[in-house]
């Protein structure tokens, strides 16, 4: 083969700029510590970043929903464990009441009742931050108006379940609504399921312990009904049946919630794994490159500038 | 033979001799020139004369030679065609790359997956008027980026075209020279004479055509070199000629409406692209091969897809959001989107009356018993909907139903192959074309070596031919001056 001064000047030129791009290739890696910047360096891991990228943001808008729901759930669990404590002292009242000495006792009694009652209606008009709890989609003003000279309970609220996404493809509602609480179906003394609210067992209950209360014609150690008392169960044991749904749903969330965290942690590596460098690999390349660079530029120093030239007299 | 013959014979050596310096002269001041032959003397022994004894009459050194390899150049020429297209198209596709390729969490996507965000946000909070307010930003950001996107896209191809423009001009201006040279060459050849550099630039420039539009070339019994250039229109595929003899055809480059170029019918008004036409003729023609092949192909072709699709996918978007926010669902209820029914790309805006009265957006799952204001509610199903329209599959590309997210991402994949495709294939194309470049260079480039060797034979030579010279001068001498003067 024929060399010639231009073959010898474009081959060098070749061989710098290939060795040049590929360590100026090795430094980018060290310096940003990312294997590829761009797609078109990497399409497949390219595409991979761009998934767990999507997967990442969706793990945090499940975060956002799970917390939203367990501020939801954890209020409706500390209200609903109130009313089953409240509930129970009221149970307890109810059988001090039938054993009453006289009926001084029972008004005594009957005072402590209604202000279980007054209390029970707090609880159920009770708020989640500027929401009320228990109003299904109705979350302004207080869903419960009780009046207490009929003994009536209206309920202003809504059956309504608020959805929250908590994880993939899991919907839970983060609410109980107020119907769920306030009405409870029990069977009367003929065995009949009737259907009562809770408040009203109170007022019933309250009503049957006021000594101006008692029918006409009724002995002096009147007793609550024995209604009044299956009432007072169905409505405690409705209320235990919300908390512990409730409760599993918490409990489900914070089983999904460390499962997420366990995937955010598996996905940041990854992450790492599918666009980060390995810096030890990446320093060796550098290395490389660079010596191989060197050593380009001795040789082509040494043999350029040599001609016959330099050897004639 | 007469001893003044010598003479004669010993004068041609020497100019022979200094002839051939003088193209050792030339190589070597030409060693860096690009596109420069190197040229060598031929010697001949001259022919013997009858008349004297039939001995030698010294050398003829008629004829410089250029040294050239008619395949070489071939090869080159195509090769280089194809590097310049795959070069300019890499170029063009990295653009785009630039703007749909990349992988920070940021732009388009990031901007979707706010907006999916938002309303899953609304969802907690179906009734604050500060929520729908972020619906109605993160749709703005949304549109923005989209339009920042197609924007980037619209200026690609008005560079392109401006590029396409040079070209074109630059073509004209290549064959008009060929044109020129072909005739000065014709006319030196006729007159016997030797016009290599002439030659040499023509080859440069047919070189030239070879980069910016595939040309080939064939060298004519007469010393004229015909340009041809490849053209393809629609399956059939020919060649048209661009210089033949001292003629020289025009390219020019006039402006069409965009409706033109896309066959669609989607139209803009506002962009005006620019339609080739061969001497004067107004049929569009496409180059395959060259920097205009691929400028054509990136500006009429890849441009406007990405353009589409962008399109395809914003109008996917808004016409899904509608049919779960809009008059569709429930005449009191705001479209979110305005979309141009016409179909002109890029027409899709949030709706004004939206912007205007965020309010107005209706997060509840029931429909309403009357217009807005909506009652205030913790329903917030419909917000809800629109949120899980994140990881729906509502869009299609390549009859594959596709979430807007895994849209975008085959944008990006698609351009990050299709640029990593054409970097390759220019690098290899002009791996190939470096080959070619060294062949040549090992075929036609300058040798300092090879001339300083050749200087010193030559100055041997003439030295020699020098002395002969005297040799034979004072033969004539001793002739002339000592001979007859015995008895002086």
């Amino acid at each position: 083969m024929r060399v010639t001064n231009n073959w010898l000047v474009a081959s060098a030129m070749r061989n710098l700029n290939r060795l040049r791009a590929d360590s100026t290739k090795a430094e980018q890696q060290v310096s940003t510590g990312l294997a590829f910047t761009k797609m078109s360096e990497n399409v497949v891991g390219g595409s991979e970043v761009l998934k767990l990228q999507h997967r990442l943001g969706q793990l945090d808008t499940w975060k956002q929903q799970q917390n939203d729901a367990v501020q939801w759930l954890q209020a409706s669990e500390q209200h609903l464990d109130d009313m089953s404590e409240s509930l129970a002292r009221l149970k307890e009242l109810a059988l001090r009441a039938r054993n009453a000495a006289t009926e001084g006792h029972r008004a005594d009694i009957a005072t402590e009742a209604q202000e279980i009652g007054n209390h029970l209606v707090e609880l159920l008009n009770a708020r989640n931050g500027d929401k009320a709890l228990f109003g299904g989609f109705q979350t302004q003003g207080a869903p419960f108006t009780m009046d207490w000279s009929t003994g009536t309970l209206t309920y202003g609220g809504d059956s309504g379940k608020l959805m929250r996404d908590v994880g993939p493809n899991t919907t839970f509602a983060a609410n109980i609504s107020g119907d769920q609480l306030a009405s409870f179906t029990y069977q009367d003394a003929s065995g009949t399921t009737q259907t009562g609210d809770m408040v009203n067992t109170v007022f019933r209950l309250i009503k049957d312990m006021i000594p101006t209360a008692p029918p006409a014609g009724a002995p002096v150690d009147y007793p609550p009904k024995d209604d009044t008392m299956d009432r007072l169960e169905a409505a405690f044991n409705q209320v235990n049946a919300l908390r512990t749904q409730v409760g599993t749903r918490h409990q489900r969330i914070t089983q999904l919630e460390s499962k997420l965290e366990d995937t955010y942690l598996y996905l940041e590596s990854a992450m790492g794994n599918a666009q980060g460098a390995d810096p030890a690999k990446a320093i060796l390349e550098l290395e490389q490159a660079s010596n191989a660079y060197k050593a380009a530029l001795a040789v082509s120093g040494r043999t350029l500038p040599v001609t016959l030239a330099d050897f004639l007299r | 033979m007469s001893t003044f013959s010598s003479l004669n014979t010993i004068r041609t050596g020497l100019f022979g001799s200094q002839r051939a310096l003088e193209t050792v002269g030339k190589n070597i001041s030409n060693a860096n020139v690009k596109g420069y032959h190197r040229q060598e003397v031929l010697f001949a022994a001259a022919e013997p004369s009858h008349v004297i004894n039939g001995i030698g009459r010294g050398i003829n050194s008629a004829q410089v030679v250029r040294y050239r390899d008619e395949f070489l150049d071939r090869q080159f020429r195509a090769r280089s065609g194809w590097s310049g297209y795959y070069s300019t198209q890499a170029n063009a596709l990295s653009e785009i790359e630039n703007l749909m390729g990349d992988l920070n969490d940021t732009g388009l996507k990031a901007s979707l997956e706010s907006f999916w965000n938002s309303w899953k946000t609304l969802a907690l909070h179906p009734s604050d008027l500060s929520m729908k307010q972020g619906v109605v930003e993160s749709a703005k950001t949304l549109i923005q980026e989209a339009k920042i996107t197609f924007s980037g896209l619209q200026d690609l191809r008005t560079s392109l075209d401006g590029q396409l423009q040079q070209k074109v001009e630059l073509v004209n201006q290549a064959a008009a020279e060929i044109a020129s040279l072909n005739q000065s060459i014709q006319v030196a050849q006729a007159a016997g004479q030797e016009a290599h550099e002439l030659t040499d630039r023509r080859d440069q420039l047919v070189d030239s055509l070879a980069q910016l539009a595939g040309a080939s070339a064939i060298t004519q019994p007469d010393g004229t070199t015909t340009v041809f250039i490849n053209s393809m229109s629609g399956s059939s595929s020919g060649a048209f000629v661009l210089v033949q003899g001292n003629t020289a055809m025009t390219m020019t480059a006039t402006q069409a409406m965009e409706a033109d170029l896309d066959p669609s019918g989607i139209t803009s008004t506002t962009q005006l692209v620019t339609n080739l036409t061969y001497n004067g003729t107004p049929t569009p023609w496409n180059v395959p091969s060259g920097e205009i092949g691929a400028l054509l192909e990136a500006r009429d072709q890849i441009a406007p897809d990405f353009m589409q699709r962008l399109d395809d996918f914003v109008r996917g978007i808004a016409n899904q959001v509608n049919s779960l926010h809009g008059t569709s669902v429930d005449p009191s209820i705001p479209n979110i989107f305005t979309i141009d029914p016409a179909g002109t790309w890029m027409a899709i805006d949030v709706n004004a009356a939206v912007v205007a009265d965020p309010s107005l957006i209706y997060s509840a799952g029931t429909l309403p018993t009357g217009g807005p204001p909506w009652p205030v509610t913790d329903n917030g199903d419909r917000a809800r909907q629109i949120g899980a329209l994140a990881d729906s599959a509502f869009l299609t590309m390549g009859g594959q139903s596709l979430t807007g997210r895994d849209f975008l991402r085959g944008l990006s994949t698609e351009i990050g192959f299709a640029v990593k495709d054409a970097t390759a294939r220019a690098e290899a194309a002009s791996l190939q074309v470096d080959q070619t470049e060294q062949q040549r260079a090992s075929v036609s480039g300058v040798s300092i070596d090879e001339e300083m060797t050749k200087m010193i034979q030559y100055q041997q030579s003439y030295n020699a031919a020098a002395r002969v010279m005297t040799a034979v001068d004072e033969m004539l001498d001793i002739l002339i001056n000592r001979v007859g003067t015995v008895g002086r």
